[in-house]
């Protein structure tokens, strides 16, 4: 039996194959070739079509929908709205204010309040656009800090401040009277699209007994499984949601998923057809969520030699038309506020506000993009203000193994943030840049063409932390299953919950499940997600799921190894503690079978070679004063952005990204790579780009060609490096990457740009324009 | 249901003849980037398509040494990608090819015609603000009246608008090739490095014999406009100035006044004024000196 325990704590490096190798993606060629089948490209006879009608005001009355006219278009089969919902009609995954047809009330630009099937898509959209919606507008509220105010018009009868989580540490009057120094400011950011390949799809199929299966792309097919059975007013047993190659995520596809596959399902519960739902990228950006806009109000104090002595920290989130996952945000954004350093003393509120705009969801990161942007700036602000390096400044105040965070969680392991500070300084160059430049910005000599003393050199860091899945506030969610099915000729098929959306999770599934039954990667097929097939094993989010799934694929296999072991030890002879499970044989190294013989002696002896193995994570806490153990475990980064400025356009270009990622261990250094690299670009599209800008509720960069995200012709140099300081609950040691390489690159550039041109920029993106200004305004200062 | 007819000729006098038949009803396709995504998102529902794109006889490319001094004549078929590449133009009219490597990305230049960014009509056209500082005229010919050149600035009414009439084609482009000591240079600035249209875009000509230059400016008002004033102000002065760099400041300073920007989606009337200003003195200063 092998030592790979999970109870036991990462197994041996030595006796990995599969965990740590650049194993080729097990999707790749299938996405290169055009193999892989998105959901478009799903064909299934009889198939009808839906289209969404869109009322197209961001706040009114909802007195009625007339849809003879659409009924009445030759082709049409169904129009459905909200009197049609035969359950309940409510899609929220948290609170339940979001119903799938509105029905009274129009509370933004993204409310749909009929679906139209038909035989063609175009159809579907020429009858859709033809039922006429009869409102009365109200006046809306586009901004959140307007929303708070008493005389704001109301989004939703109970209130529009809808959360408030808060963290008490220590005194912090007493830690500001200690303070030498503080600094005050307040910062803002704006909405963000996922911009993921492939917009929203669904493709609901009737299937025996009145139940339904649906297709689509997605983060979490249990979050879909509880809305079309909510919808249809069916039990959970008779939907099944299955999970199809999905183009990414990034949050978008956690619980938005949800509204289209139960307009798909209700329709094709409504004709008794298979119908399908495809978003167009402008039906994507206005239905879907986006990261929430922040205003965010920063103050820090400190001593003159760097220390912290006490932050405080108010933020108002605008969460849009509706809850959606606002509370996870809020409470994370709460919990991290004030960075990965230690201070004694800490007073933060983070509010989730309602607004007439599009909803503010999951978005990598979770809220934690915003209030870093505001804490690591103002850490700047104080190291400019003493005179100190802003990379000593954080070395002196981070965290480590047995500082306290924020929420006072005595930190015990695996935290590697230190190493990530000081490999990012030196793979930088850092020292020599800063000196070069004085601290302030250098000069930039001999350019070409424009030959002028109009370019600025500007470098700057950003650090950060994560906590890994769901922590104290999402609890309930945090188990994951799997299902290792071993045939008779060895080979392995495993049915999981979690979801692979591009980051590469079969690929890490596969080498997990392939060391840890001592098989090569090739035994290993791991299916896409189908909640027929596990327990609910929550969300694909939150970084959580190499680490839970994993943790459940592991599981299983020692199981299976017990299993199997016991058949081996008897036709071998030996005893079940001398088996071992590796290269593909099962046994000692004397007396030894195939792990394929093996199967079939399993096989032969009709003993079950499946397997079920469940992880829980172990318990957080968060009490009413924002203190306790939050999370489990956290990762860390540090970005170091190298950009030039144009003072004369404003125009600010990314030069290289150092960024280095503690990832408790890598699974494979090419995914991960990619992972990262992926991130580095959402954090320039976050500082320099992006913008998902609307007037009185309408948007008004609907597509491509108007809302700006960065393109290969804007990418930098990225030079990736990992600190491996293994988790003992981690898979192999493994803990998260999917949320952290989109965090702390928005701030590293804006540090870059503000020590290029000894300006602060207190909102986000920093566009040539708004940079621009800032020259002027400092020339004229 | 929306379902539009289609027709393919393979000749101009084909297409010509197309085009007289249907009149008002037709709608030209080149490239097709400008008009697909019109037709995708319903912004347009023509009844007729007529694809020019096996046109063979509008896709000559007449610009090299030769032309030089004389004229030179591009068919309305030519990509931005065959302009970008060829030597020719980039001999005799840099600007052109250095508007046209700044187009959208490799699969927008190898599809997007000259002639259908003439005749779009779009203030941020960047082969439009070259050939307008190439003091360039567009061809239209159409069945029954025959052939006339216009010169851009007329051409263009407006955003979407020109002089064109229902049965005309742009068959093609010409120019008078600047001297052979001319140099020229596009300066462009978008929201980012590819796939960016125009914030503001500068194409500058200088001949230095005749110590005069042409500026044209895109994004800065309803069509691409030259900097009349700002030319004006270089040809009083260039030849005999004694700072010849501070007269290109003044001269830029200027054409920041020829433009009458508006603030849109992409930036205010502010940074497009600033912008202009920067971009043409360094478009001039690649030229000039
Ligand atoms: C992603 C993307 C990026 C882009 N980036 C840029 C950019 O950076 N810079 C830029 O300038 N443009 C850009 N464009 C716009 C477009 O590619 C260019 O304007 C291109 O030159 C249009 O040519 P086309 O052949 O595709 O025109 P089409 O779309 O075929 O036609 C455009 C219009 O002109 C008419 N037309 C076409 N040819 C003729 C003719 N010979 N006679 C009469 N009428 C005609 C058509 O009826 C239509 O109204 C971009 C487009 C896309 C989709």
């Amino acid at each position: 039996m092998s030592k790979r325990e999970i109870q036991d704590g990462p197994p041996e490096r030595d006796r990995t194959a599969a965990v740590g190798a650049p194993v080729k993606r097990v999707d790749a060629s299938d996405k290169v070739t055009g193999r892989a089948v998105y959901l478009d490209d799903m064909v299934m006879p009889g198939v009808l079509h839906a289209a969404l009608v869109f009322p197209g005001c961001a706040h009114a009355v909802l007195r009625g929908v007339d849809a003879s006219a659409a009924r009445s278009m030759a082709g049409v089969r169904s129009v459905l709205t909200a009197d049609d919902i035969p359950g309940e009609n409510q899609v929220g995954v948290i609170d339940t204010d979001q119903p799938l047809l509105p029905f009274d009330r129009i509370r933004y630009e993204g409310d749909a309040v009929a679906v139209v099937v038909a035989e063609t898509a175009v159809l579907a959209r020429e009858a859709a656009d033809a039922v006429s919606v009869d409102l009365t507008e109200l006046p809306g509220v586009f901004d959140a800090v307007r929303a708070m105010e008493p005389d704001a018009p109301l989004v939703h009868e109970s209130g529009n401040v809808f959360l408030h989580d808060k963290v008490r540490k220590g005194d912090v009057d007493a830690g500001f009277d200690a303070a030498d120094i503080i600094v005050e400011r307040e910062f803002r950011t704006h909405h963000q699209e996922h911009c993921y390949l492939e917009p929203l799809a669904a493709l609901a199929v009737p299937a025996d007994n009145g139940s339904m299966t649906v297709y689509g792309t997605m983060q979490c097919p249990f979050y879909v499984q509880k809305a079309v059975a909510d919808v249809l007013g069916l039990p959970l047993a008779s939907v099944r949601v299955i999970q199809t190659v999905t183009g990414g995520g990034f949050g978008g596809k956690e619980d938005v998923p949800s509204e289209i596959c139960a307009c798909a399902a209700l329709a094709a519960w409504k004709t008794g057809s298979a119908v399908k739902l495809v978003y167009s990228r402008e039906e994507d950006f206005l239905r879907s969520s986006k990261r929430h806009p922040m205003r965010v109000t920063f103050k820090l104090g400190a001593k003159r030699d760097g220390t912290f002595t006490a932050a405080k920290i108010r933020a108002v989130a605008d969460g849009g038309a509706y809850t959606t996952l606002s509370p996870v945000v809020v409470f994370r954004a709460a919990a991290h506020a004030t960075g990965p350093y230690e201070i004694p003393n800490v007073w933060t509120d983070v509010y989730g506000v309602y607004t007439n705009r599009q909803t503010a969801g999951a978005f990598r990161g979770f809220g934690q993009p915003q209030v870093i942007f505001a804490n690591e700036s103002v850490i700047d602000e104080v190291a400019d203000a003493i005179g100190m390096d802003p990379v000593d400044i954080r070395l002196k105040n981070c965290l480590d193994v047995g500082k306290r965070t924020a929420t006072n969680q005595l930190l015990t392991e695996s935290v590697g943030l230190r190493e990530t500070l000081e490999l990012a300084r030196e793979l930088s160059g850092w020292d020599g840049k800063r000196a070069a430049q004085g601290g302030r910005g250098g000069e930039q000599p001999g350019r070409a063409s424009d030959a002028r003393d109009h370019i600025k050199r500007g470098i700057g860091v950003g650090s950060i932390y994560y906590g890994v899945s769901l922590g104290a506030k999402g609890l309930a969610l945090d188990g994951s299953g799997a299902h290792i099915n071993v045939y008779r000729d060895g080979s392995v098929r495993i049915g999981v919950g979690g979801t692979e959306m591009g980051q590469g999770l079969l690929t890490v599934l596969a080498q997990i499940a392939a060391d840890s039954l001592g098989v090569p990667v090739g035994f290993v097929h791991v299916e896409r997600a189908d909640t027929s097939v596990v327990p609910d094993s929550g969300p694909s989010v939150a970084s959580r799921t190499t680490l839970m799934t994993g943790n459940a694929v592991i599981d299983a296999a020692r199981k299976l190894r017990t299993v199997m072991g016991e058949v081996a030890a008897d036709s071998l002879g030996l005893d079940p503690s001398e088996i071992e499970f590796d290269g593909g044989t099962v046994g000692s190294a004397e007396k030894n079978v195939t792990f394929a013989e093996l199967a079939e002696q399993c096989w032969v002896r009709n003993v079950s070679t499946a397997a079920d193995g469940w992880y829980a994570a172990p318990e957080s806490t968060f009490d009413e004063n924002g203190q306790g153990d939050a999370y489990a475990v956290y990762s860390y980064a540090t970005h170091v952005a190298e950009i030039e400025v144009d003072t004369e356009t404003g125009r600010v270009t990314v030069v290289r990204i150092t960024a280095a990622h503690d990832v408790g261990r890598v699974m494979n250094p090419v995914t991960l790579e990619g992972q990262i690299e992926g991130g580095v670009l959402q954090g320039i599209g976050m500082a320099l780009y992006e913008q998902m800008k609307s007037k009185g509720g309408a948007v008004v960069t609907p597509d491509f060609s108007t809302y700006i995200i960065p393109t290969a012709m804007d990418t930098p140099a990225i030079r990736t490096v990992f600190v491996e300081d293994p988790y003992s609950k981690g898979p192999f040691g493994a803990k998260g990457i999917g949320e952290t390489p989109a965090m702390p690159g928005a701030v590293a550039v804006a540090n870059a740009v503000s020590n290029a041109l000894g300006v602060r920029f207190h909102e986000l993106p920093l566009t040539p324009e708004r940079v621009r200004r800032a020259v002027s305004e400092r020339k004229n200062s | 249901m929306y379902e539009p007819q289609w027709k393919r000729p393979t000749s101009k006098a084909e297409a010509l003849a197309v085009l007289g038949d249907v009149g008002e009803d037709a709608v030209v396709v080149a490239g097709g980037t400008d008009i697909a995504p019109l037709i995708s998102k319903c912004r347009i529902r023509p009844r007729l398509l007529v694809d020019i794109s096996r046109v063979d006889d509008l896709k000559l490319l007449n610009v090299g040494p030769g032309s030089k001094g004389g004229s030179a004549a591009i068919g309305a078929m030519v990509t931005h990608g065959a302009l970008a590449r060829d030597e020719g133009v980039s001999e005799v009219a840099h600007v052109l090819a250095a508007a046209c490597r700044t187009v959208g990305a490799p699969q927008v230049r190898a599809r997007g015609t000259i002639g259908g960014n003439v005749a779009n009509a779009s203030p941020a056209a960047d082969g439009a603000v070259a050939l307008v500082a190439l003091g360039a005229s567009a061809v239209v010919e159409s069945d029954g009246n025959g052939r006339r050149e216009v010169p851009l600035p007329e051409f263009f009414l407006g955003p979407g608008q020109t002089v064109l009439r229902p049965g005309e084609l742009v068959t093609g482009i010409t120019f008078a090739a600047p001297s052979s000591v001319a140099r020229s240079a596009y300066r462009k600035a978008g929201q980012r490095n590819a796939l960016a249209i125009a914030v503001v875009s500068v194409a500058a000509v200088h001949e230095p014999e005749a110590g005069t230059v042409r500026i044209a400016l895109g994004s800065v008002a309803p069509t691409p406009i030259r900097a009349t004033e700002a030319e004006k102000l270089f040809e009083s002065g260039w030849l005999d100035a004694s700072d010849r760099a501070e007269l290109l400041g003044a001269v830029a300073a200027a054409a920041a006044r020829d433009a009458s920007p508006i603030d849109d989606i992409r930036a205010s009337a502010w940074y497009r004024t600033v912008l202009v200003e920067v971009l043409t003195r360094r478009a001039l200063e690649e030229v000039c000196l």
